[in-house]
């Protein structure tokens, strides 16, 4: 009974909250839903106002380069197939929403990162903070982004900017951490400031692992981003969503395929660029 | 190269009068100077240094007691302007602690460093900044470059740090190369290059900004002894080109002794001793120094006055040697010298001539004992002990 009512008590509590911020902050969160969604239709015109074709050979020269021959080849057929199932347009706002999203969540991750790297309390503290973020069902995000930021693009791309915010905040603190105390100690010896020692020193020395945070948040984002169809977000996720409700069960697999097509893409040419980055590195 | 003053920028606080005799004396004022320096490694540091200090307490009880190590105990030396000073000890022996303060890379729990004259205690961050970018280069053990750079920008990286203009740094910098004989490999990245490559390239990375002092912690002991001799060769021939002040560690007594002007032998944190190669060798105050120094020639090391008898004594207690007929040698030459004469000319003695007077006369047994290490008998008048007459007359 008295447990009862305490969790009812503590979800009002929330709910209160929740209401009371979007109240309070009314403009300025208009404000960010506009800045969010003006950053996803940038992104969105540079994927789809080219022709698809366009679009196909810059992503498969730049598998090329970070993945090779094999991995650019499934990128032309893969970006190939989502166009011949004619679910070009969707894909692009999918990729254009993960993108985005991992945009303005590295804006806030890196630095994040690197204070966490560099200092033994914020390292503390931030473990915690990202334990949580982790271990919180994703779905969850949705509501309280919806209740604040309302219906459509800003709130699916914050709820998936939150979920993809923690590996690239441990992977930029890990990597800060890693830098060898000799090379730090060079910095110091010949006389670099402590930003001139990160810039020059442990940012370079950390990339291969603060890109591989990027790979991480990359897909975690593209999962998010197709739950966040629900909630109004376009693209694949949206279309999945229909498919289920009106039971076409074909086009709800064609959209699947697309997103499978999506996520190997982004992760081979992420997870190659730390290869290449890795093999730059190794002295 | 930048055209820098040769002098310190001295401590502003001090008045011009003061700065100009330090300007006009830095001859005589030692390049680097540490008085009574002591580190402990840990948060009591404070009050494990009185103890350790008051009560002598041990390593072991300082770590049990109050959970700090000791690295420096109580080291004070001095480093002439353009020598090299070697600093050697076993690992773990505090040589990298006690480098490590020169360029304030650790601060002293006690103890004063002075860099031409200036207490560097007293330099503010970025007066000390400007210290290690313009006057002090280091070169570390594992080389330490820098993997993303190429080699070019690794050797400029002290002067990129200055905001030297890219043109000029990158002109400094295939200098530098030039000096360790590197030209041309600018381009490649350390990861392409052979371990005593890097190293010269470590080399070249700390005289890029044509600093006044090195510090080289262990540059050659990463290497292979053949590449490490090369490198002891390559790096004798620079220094008498440039005459930098160098501090130079080493866990190895024979690269002290090619080396240095000045060694300082170290043991668990204190400086047993400080002296020339030959004062080391020829007397060490302990018996750790002693067992150091056990394995090593003598030949080149000790010179004739160390082995030689005083000629008065010695012309008294033999009236009938005929000094001035005897082959002679200079005061400074070596035993090996001495070696060389007595078995080609068959001579049982040689004089040894200062300014063309005779000052000692070395004999067989006398220069046999030397190179074993023995100090130089006295002559004995008492003729009671006919066998010290006979072996000193070598007859
Ligand atoms: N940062 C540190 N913290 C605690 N102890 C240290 C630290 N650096 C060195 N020491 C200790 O100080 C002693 C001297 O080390 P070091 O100066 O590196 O010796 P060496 O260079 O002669 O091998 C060693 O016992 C080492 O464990
Ligand atoms: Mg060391």
């Amino acid at each position: 009974m008295e447990t009862k009512k305490i969790a009812t008590g503590f979800d009002n509590l929330v709910e209160a909250f929740v209401e009371y911020i979007s109240a309070t902050f009314d403009t300025a969160f208009n404000l960010i839903s506009d800045m969010i969604e003006g950053v996803l239709h940038g992104i969105e015109q540079v994927f789809l106002l080219p022709p698809f074709y366009v679009v196909i050979i810059v992503f498969g020269l730049l598998a090329w380069r970070t993945a090779g021959k094999t991995m650019a080849a499934f990128t032309a057929a893969g970006f190939l197939l989502c166009w011949a199932m004619n679910l070009w347009d969707e894909t692009m706002v999918t990729m254009a929403l993960v993108v985005a999203s991992v945009i303005i969540t590295l804006l806030f991750a890196i630095p994040l990162g690197i204070a966490a790297g560099s200092n033994q309390r914020v390292s503390e503290v931030t473990r915690v903070l990202m334990d949580f973020l982790q271990t919180m069902p994703p779905y969850v995000y949705l509501i309280p982004a919806i209740a604040i930021l309302g219906f459509g693009a800003s709130p699916a791309i914050t709820a998936t900017a939150i979920i993809a915010f923690a590996p690239a905040v441990r992977l930029t603190s890990l990597g800060i951490r890693q830098v060898p105390r000799e090379q730090v100690e060079v910095g110091k010896a010949f006389g670099a400031t402590p930003a001139q020692s990160l810039f020059k020193i442990k940012l370079p020395s950390a990339l291969p692992s603060i890109m591989a945070g990027v790979n991480q948040s990359l897909m975690l984002a593209l999962s998010m981003a197709v739950i966040a169809g629900i909630i109004g977000a376009g693209g694949l996720g949206k279309e999945v969503y229909r498919a289920i409700r009106v039971l076409e069960v074909g086009k709800a697999f064609d959209a699947g395929i697309s997103i499978v097509i999506l996520a190997i893409i982004l992760d081979r040419i992420s997870q190659g660029a730390v290869t290449q980055l890795k093999k730059g590195a190794v002295s | 190269m930048t055209a820098e003053t040769k002098v310190l920028p001295l401590n502003s606080t001090k008045p011009a009068t003061l700065m100009d005799q330090h300007a006009a004396k830095s001859e005589q004022v030692p390049a680097i100077e540490c008085r009574h320096v002591w580190k402990i490694y840990g948060k009591n540091e404070q009050r494990a240094h009185q103890a350790v200090k008051t009560e002598n307490i041990s390593k072991e009880a300082c770590l049990a007691e109050y959970g700090c190590v000791i690295g420096v105990v109580d080291a004070s030396f001095s480093v002439n302007q353009g020598e090299i000073f070697c600093i050697m000890g076993l690992s773990g022996s505090g040589k990298s602690t006690l480098m490590r303060h020169v360029n304030r890379l650790i601060e002293p729990t006690d103890g004063q460093i002075l860099i031409n004259g200036t207490d560097i205690g007293t330099l503010s961050t970025p007066e000390m900044r400007a210290l290690r970018a313009k006057k002090i280069g280091m070169v570390f053990q594992n080389m330490a470059l820098l993997p993303h750079r190429n080699v070019r920008d690794n050797v400029a990286f002290g002067l990129e740090v200055r905001k030297v203009p890219k043109k000029e740094r990158h002109a400094a910098a295939e200098n530098a190369l030039a000096l360790v004989h590197l030209d041309g490999w600018g381009d490649r990245f350390p990861r392409e290059l052979s371990g005593g490559m890097q190293q010269r390239v470590g080399l070249a990375r700390a005289l890029a900004s044509d600093p006044d002092i090195l510090l080289m912690d262990e540059p050659f002991s990463a290497l292979d002894p053949l590449i490490r001799r090369q490198l002891q060769d390559q790096f004798l021939e620079l220094s008498q080109k440039l005459k930098k002040t160098t501090l130079f560690i080493t866990h190895d007594l024979d690269e002290a002794i090619r080396i240095g002007a000045h060694i300082a032998i170290m043991k668990d944190g204190v400086l047993v001793q400080i002296g020339t190669p030959e004062e080391i060798v020829t007397n060490p105050t302990d018996e750790y120094v002693a067992d150091f120094v056990a394995g090593i020639s003598r030949l080149h090391l000790v010179s004739a006055t160390t082995v030689m008898y005083p000629a008065v004594d010695f012309l008294r207690k033999f009236p009938e040697v005929a000094a001035e007929q005897l082959p002679s040698v200079g005061p400074d030459d070596d035993l090996d010298t001495l070696v060389e004469i007595m078995t080609d000319v068959e001579a049982n003695r040689v004089a040894v001539r200062a300014d063309g007077k005779i000052i000692g006369i070395v004999t067989r047994r006398s220069l046999l004992r030397g190179i074993q290490g023995k100090p130089t008998e006295k002559i004995q008048f008492d003729a009671a002990q006919p066998q010290d007459a006979q072996a000193a007359g070598g007859a």
